[in-house]
């Protein structure tokens, strides 16, 4: 009985007071962070339920005896307000009338009382179905156009055969052959390599690959750009004029570019015989540096770079060469780290005349007079064959070498400009 | 004596007291809240004051603005600013 009288002492109070208000209103319509109970709650439909009568705790009591999911429970103005699950506010009558008191739903919340609001009203659902409808329907649609990847071939060209070919804003995307879209802008413009076509949403992306020629020079004759015997002619096009066997000259025309009926600049291959001639001359005599065979040795002790003479030199060689032999220490080259131990040997040497053998100044001539040939042939030469000629008087010895090979020596000599005009695409291709 | 011998066996065998001598277990979370487990029900809620009985009494919980957040069969959650907690034997 006193907690009784104590409940009611309790509320009269509360209801003078009357503060808090935003917090009593929050807690009248339930409105806290969400929970998983929450959550639950929204999914399956809860409801807020205020209780008025005697007891109201006691009905809390009974409805969490029966098993009843409770939450949010606050007094606000002698009532009692709580949240429970639809489906279980369904079984409160009896508990209600057991407890006295008298439960009312202020407050329906979850997808359940959603749906039911949703059926009420058709229109809206007629409406709303009739959006999404158009919705999908205008998704289905190209609304945009983009062109990637082309810097010669204007954007407008590739929009036109796009358009003839049925891709233009409006149309259905489900109407649409992408791979014979690309195939007509392939074939429509020949300086594009690859076409791609692609929808992102309504927005169709043409991207397109321009091709990249080699810098070749533009058409022309080939001609000699040297003296030679022709050794074969391959003719890619244009007229040979020369045969295999005919001897030319630098400059000489070997396949003409134009021919009857058109013009169209000569290509192919010519190798001929060439030649290439070097005069080597060679002394029969030369001076030498040779040693007189005295010699000085001196122990030298090198610290980290600072060498030190370990006996005096004395009166050193005007002329002389010097070999260095290291002395071992312990069986090791250095038996610290940074210092050496070496013996330096001073050979006097002087410089004279010596003779040189005709034999032995030809073949070094030859040498040299074929070292400078190679280094001169061209990569694609093939070397034939070397020939010497010698000759000579008492001094030096004087010999002509002659390297033949066999390379190619067609080159493409371009047209001025105002003949090169009119030339077809496939001449150059 | 029933009592006694239950608490030195719940001793012997360490078992949480509150299992087995069936007490109440009171968590107050600073002066947030408090969670009772093993309640008896609700007795008394106002905005400043919500007694809840215990198998051996009561437990008051005074303070401002106090909710009851959650009530199930096994626990009782108290929210608002919590000033004071009371366990009442009978």
């Amino acid at each position: 009985m006193q907690a009784k009288r104590s409940v009611h002492v309790e509320r009269s109070m509360q209801a003078k007071r009357n503060v808090h208000a935003k917090t009593s209103v929050q807690a009248e319509r339930g409105e806290k962070s969400l929970t998983l109970r929450r959550l639950i709650g929204y999914v399956l439909g809860s409801v807020r339920v205020r209780v008025r009568g005697k007891q109201p705790e006691r009905l809390v009591n009974l409805c969490v005896c029966s098993g009843f999911p409770v939450w949010d429970i606050a007094l606000i103005d002698n009532d009692l307000y709580f949240s429970t699950t639809l489906a279980k506010y369904k079984e409160i009558r009896p508990l209600a009338r057991k407890a006295m008191c008298v439960p009312k739903i202020v407050k329906r919340t979850g997808i359940p009382f959603t749906i039911g609001k949703i059926r009420r009203r058709p229109v809206f659902i007629l409406v709303s179905a009739l959006l999404l409808i158009v919705f999908l329907w205008l998704s289905g649609s190209v609304w945009a156009i983009s062109v990637k990847g082309n810097s010669k071939v204007s954007r407008d060209d590739i929009l036109k055969v796009a358009y003839d070919s049925g891709l233009k804003i409006g149309a259905r995307k489900s109407h649409l052959s992408i791979p014979s879209l690309q195939q007509a802008i392939a074939v429509a413009f020949s300086d594009v390599s690859w076409v791609y076509v692609r929808f992102q949403g309504t927005l169709a992306v043409i991207e397109v690959v321009e091709k990249v020629r080699p810098d070749v020079p533009g058409p022309g004759d080939i001609v000699a750009k040297k003296d030679g015997i022709v050794q074969s002619v391959l003719v890619l096009s244009g007229v040979p004029v020369v045969q295999p066997g005919e001897t030319v000259k630098k400059g000489d025309l070997l396949i003409a570019g134009a021919i009857s009926g058109g013009i169209q600049g000569a290509r192919g291959s010519i190798t001929a015989k060439t030649w290439y001639e070097v005069v080597t001359e060679e002394p029969l005599s030369r001076l030498e540096r040779v040693r007189t065979g005295r010699k000085k040795e001196v122990k030298v002790l090198r610290i980290r770079g600072n060498e030190f003479l370990l006996f005096p030199l004395g009166k050193m060689f005007e002329r002389y060469e010097i070999e260095e032999y290291p002395i071992t220490v312990f069986g090791k080259g250095e038996a610290v780290s940074g210092v050496e131990l070496f013996i330096r040997v001073f050979f006097e040497v002087e410089w004279k005349w010596t003779e040189v053998s005709v034999e032995e100044a030809v073949a070094r001539a030859q040498a040299k007079g074929k070292r400078a040939i190679e280094s001169r042939l061209p990569s694609t030469a093939k070397l034939i064959d070397f020939t010497y000629e010698t000759s000579g008087d008492a001094e030096s010895v004087l010999v002509r070498v002659v390297a033949s090979t066999i390379e190619e020596i067609g080159e493409l000599a371009p047209w001025p400009g105002d003949m090169s005009e009119g030339i077809g695409e496939g001449a150059s291709e | 004596m029933r009592r006694k011998l239950r608490m030195e066996l719940a001793e012997i065998l360490e078992l949480p007291m509150d299992i087995s001598l069936d007490l109440p277990r009171v968590v107050i979370v600073g002066d947030l809240g408090v969670l009772i487990s093993n309640h008896r029900g609700l007795i008394q809620y106002s905005r400043e004051r919500i007694v809840v009985g215990v198998g051996a009494g009561q437990i008051t919980v005074s303070g401002d603005n106090l909710e009851i957040e959650e009530v199930g069969q096994e626990q009782v959650v108290v929210k608002g600013l919590i000033k004071f907690v009371e366990m009442n034997t009978a």
